[in-house]
């Protein structure tokens, strides 16, 4: 088993929270946070002053709502990225244009930390739900990543039981047709007891959720999804912002 | 629920290969496997929605959730086309391409969002010649990985497993 | 029977799509407040006829269905499975497997959606639903969190929220100790003077002795085998091994502090404790997956290898064939001590069937016999090996476990099952909270109780190993 493979594994913890404190994005409505995500993505065309100026607000909103951590380490993992293209654009076209790509790419990698780090999988399923998606591909995916954790445990207990009876990787640089096969035919005494255990556990949350009349046409969500104060104010301040550099051009 | 497996797969289960694309082995593997499975038109691209989401709430990913999310949709819905257009899952050569369309759509939507960003195009083609490379074989790889798996899961009983199912 | 019959079945038959098999003809009725026990062995068709009787067959499973299943009078057949759900409800064998939210406060509000009830009625079942099953405190717990007998409490409370008038449960004591089963009973005893109909499909007919009124209908199986386990030969020499200051620490819990004990060749040693004790890792760690700190003497200059039986046996399977499963990876193998293995652990007539169509006890027993084919094998752990299995598999179980020690292997079990330990085992050894208590051998089996998970004060004796 690749050692980094396994600190990684540890390491990303699939926790059904989200990862920001309380906030007031944390407790804006997960549709708003979408469109704001979406808007973000879609300001990378703008020229540059214009994109300077949202990009701003967006850092001022970002800060506000404490995620600057989060932000953070999406821009560390493309720092390399970052300054190849921010070097070969200043060197071959100019400084401007180095500017601008450079702002778009880091708004791009991290328009959508807005949602995913503020929203909880329960919240997305909500969500889902209340933008038309049918209520069983909302309960598929909610149940699907809180089975994660357990479908990790029995991933974990897999690569352990085969190891067990001496199926294991062997690391090794070789190259040739022999190597490959042997590192295909792990993969495989892996993969296949693992899709059998997830279609055994799906099959189970299938009949559970059936015998508690989940299929029912009558299903009525006890919660559901409101906009709040929070949700209007920061919808009418982005429609105010893009209006503003609509304008302004 | 394979969606689950699809991303733990993509970050655990990587062969010690420091290549781009290497990690399609396993995952485009999976989403072969995913819609033989569930034999119906658009299970791979679902599944790797979902995978996506979910690797997007993880963290997983070096470019942003946004290329996460779309990323694995591109390679499920790669390999959806070329199940639908081919078939039968059960032959090596179908697998094998699934996956490899697979992967060089997950690819190509990153090269996309670098065009849409403006990126220069000859440094995106300087960039990404080899990766492209890289891609068709790990894809080819993992397709050919897929049909292993499915070829033993039959054997294995598995799909007479699920027959008895709805 | 006085009271018309809720759910009733008229030489109800079934038959699976894929292998064939078949249960039934079967005639069945239950009324309000009536609690009937249908006990059998494993693979006699319980949780067949569980699904049967809660219209889960046939509206998720394809096959054959013949005669006539009936819920108020209409075939199960003819009428959506949401819409019987709403009158009989079905709570399965692990109850882990059947969570379907993050919260038990959720758990029980996902059933009463479903009903189409508004929100404010949800919160007011809901909050009844935990207050009797005691379940207030946790309600904001994730269900995952809790304990088995928890779980299946939350369970009950998921389904007896949405007032099912037929509460059908298979094996739902298989996952729990004695104490957890106890509470469950009595639940259900409760459930069935408020007028539920419970049907309960079980071996451990022993935990419903005390309910009024109970009717038992005995379900045939396959007839309990007589015949006589093979010997194997002694293959392995004799050793003994002295473990010295063994700890385990994962992160920064400990698991396994100084633990002392002498094992050697031809022992039945069984380990028992609570959940979380560490007797799993323990297993792991004699077996070599587990780093530990202390120190393992041998008397042989080559240790012994112990394999390790897993739990859920289906983390290995991935092969055609049961021989391919024990076989695979073996550069050479003996032909006749893999035909003896098969014999023993009753596989021979599977030998060449595929692994995933096995019942629980023949996927463990497989797990067995893929752990005996290794080479250089002094003995084998084997990791709660009676969960879910009734009388005769236990007794199966326990003739193999001593058949392999006969032939000199050291056998290592780890189980909550105290009457099977004090039958099969030469020496007990318990452990609280990663250290070990007792280490007694194994009472004569007249002075067992069924009911209790812990050694009682008697049986401490004096222990003749180092600890």
């Amino acid at each position: 088993m690749h050692g980094r493979s396994l600190s990684r594994l540890y390491a990303t913890r699939p926790t059904s929270c989200a990862v920001v404190p309380d906030s007031f994005l944390r407790r804006a409505d997960p549709r708003t946070k979408l469109a704001l995500s979406i808007l973000a993505s879609l300001a990378v065309m703008l020229p540059l002053p214009r994109l300077v100026v949202f990009v701003s607000a967006y850092a001022v909103l970002v800060l506000a709502a404490g995620l600057v951590r989060q932000v953070g380490e999406q821009v560390w993992r493309i720092r390399l990225l970052l300054l190849v293209l921010f070097a070969l654009d200043w060197v071959f076209i100019g400084a401007g244009f180095a500017v601008l790509i450079t702002l778009r790419l880091v708004l791009l990698v991290t328009s959508f930390t807005l949602l995913f780090a503020t929203t909880t999988p329960e919240e997305m399923r909500q969500a889902i739900e209340r933008l038309g998606v049918p209520p069983r591909f909302a309960f598929v995916f909610a149940t699907t990543y809180r089975s994660l954790e357990l479908v990790r445990s029995e991933w974990l207990g897999i690569i352990e039981a085969q190891r067990a009876r001496g199926i294991t990787l062997q690391e090794t640089r070789e190259w040739s047709w022999t190597a490959w096969r042997a590192r295909l035919a792990w993969a495989v005494s892996l993969i296949v007891p693992a899709v059998v255990l997830v279609a055994q556990r799906a099959w189970s949350i299938t009949e559970a959720a059936a015998v508690r009349g989940f299929d029912s046409p009558r299903r009525l969500p006890a919660r559901s999804l409101r906009l709040a104060r929070v949700d209007h104010v920061l919808l009418a301040a982005t429609a105010g912002l893009f209006a503003g550099l609509y304008i302004w051009q | 629920m394979l969606a689950a497996l699809v991303v733990l797969a993509n970050v655990t289960l990587r062969f010690p290969i420091r290549m781009p694309g290497h990690s399609g082995v396993v995952w485009m593997a999976l989403l072969v496997v995913a819609r033989a499975v569930v034999p119906r038109h658009g299970a791979a691209a679902v599944a790797a929605l979902f995978s996506g989401i979910m690797a997007a709430l993880m963290g997983v990913g070096d470019k942003g959730a946004l290329d996460t999310v779309l990323s694995y949709l591109a390679a499920g819905v790669g390999v959806d086309l070329v199940m639908v257009v081919a078939g039968n899952p059960e032959r090596a050569i179908v697998c094998v391409a699934a996956a490899m369309t697979g992967n060089i759509f997950k690819l190509a939507v990153k090269v996309l969002l670098e065009l849409w960003i403006g990126i220069p195009t000859g440094f995106i083609l300087l960039g990404r010649l080899y990766p492209a490379a890289t891609h068709v074989v790990f894809g080819a790889a993992g397709g050919y990985l897929g049909f292993l798996v499915l070829r033993a899961l039959r054997r294995a009983g598995f799909f007479a497993y699920l027959a008895e199912r709805r | 029977m006085g009271a018309r019959a809720i759910v009733a079945a008229e030489q109800a038959a079934y038959q699976y799509g894929g292998c064939g098999t078949s249960i039934g003809p079967f005639d069945f009725e239950a009324g309000p407040g009536e609690f009937h026990l249908l006990a059998g062995p494993s693979g006699c068709g319980k949780s067949t006829l569980a699904r049967l009787l809660s219209g889960v067959i046939p509206h998720l499973y394809r096959g054959q269905l013949h005669g006539r299943v009936t819920i108020d009078g209409r075939p199960t057949e003819a009428v959506p499975l949401w819409e019987l759900s709403a009158r009989v409800g079905l709570v399965s064998q692990n109850p882990a497997a059947q969570l379907l939210t993050s919260t038990v406060g959720d758990e029980i509000a996902f059933g009463l959606e479903n009903s189409g009830m508004a929100a404010d009625e949800i919160e007011a079942r809901s909050a009844y639903a935990l207050d009797c099953f005691g379940l207030v405190d946790v309600i904001d717990r994730d269900p995952r969190t809790l304990s088995g007998g928890e779980q299946q409490k939350l369970l009950l409370s998921a389904l007896t929220a949405r007032a099912p008038e037929v509460l059908i449960l298979d094996e739902p004591l298989s996952m729990l100790d004695a104490s957890a089963a106890v509470q469950v009973v009595d639940h259900l005893r409760h459930l069935a003077r408020t007028g539920t109909a419970i049907v309960a499909f079980d071996h451990r007919s022993d935990c419903y002795s005390g309910v009024d009124g109970l009717s038992t209908k005995a379900l045939a199986g396959m007839p309990a085998s007589t015949s006589t386990l093979p010997e194997l030969p002694q293959n392995v020499p004799p050793f003994r091994f002295k473990v010295e200051g063994l700890g385990v620490r994962l992160g920064a819990c400990r698991v396994l502090e100084d633990v002392n004990i002498e094992l050697a060749g031809g022992q039945v040693v069984t380990i028992v404790g609570a959940n979380g004790s560490g007797k799993t890792t323990l297993l792991r760690a004699l077996a070599g997956l587990q780093a530990y700190k202390g120190r393992v003497l041998t008397s042989t200059s080559k240790p012994p290898r112990l394999g390790l039986c897993f739990q859920n046996p289906d983390r290995q399977i991935f092969n055609a064939t049961v021989r391919e499963e024990i076989l695979f990876g073996l550069a050479h193998h003996d032909e006749d001590f893999y035909h003896l293995v098969l014999d023993l652990l009753g596989l021979t007539p599977y030998e060449y069937t595929p692994p995933l169509l096995l019942s629980e006890g023949e996927k463990k027993r497989l797990g067995l016999a893929i752990v005996l084919l290794r080479p250089g094998l002094g003995g084998v752990c084997l990791d709660e090996p009676t969960l879910g299995q009734d009388m005769q598999q236990r007794r199966v179980l326990g003739r193999i476990i001593r058949r392999l020690a006969a032939a000199g292997y050291l056998c290592v079990t780890a189980t909550h099952d105290l009457e099977w330990a004090r039958q099969w085992s030469d020496r007990i050894v318990r452990l609280d909270r990663g250290e070990i208590c007792d280490c007694a051998p194994a009472p004569a089996p007249s002075t067992a109780t069924a009911r209790t998970m812990l050694l009682p004060p008697s049986l401490v004796n004096p222990c003749t190993d180092g600890h």
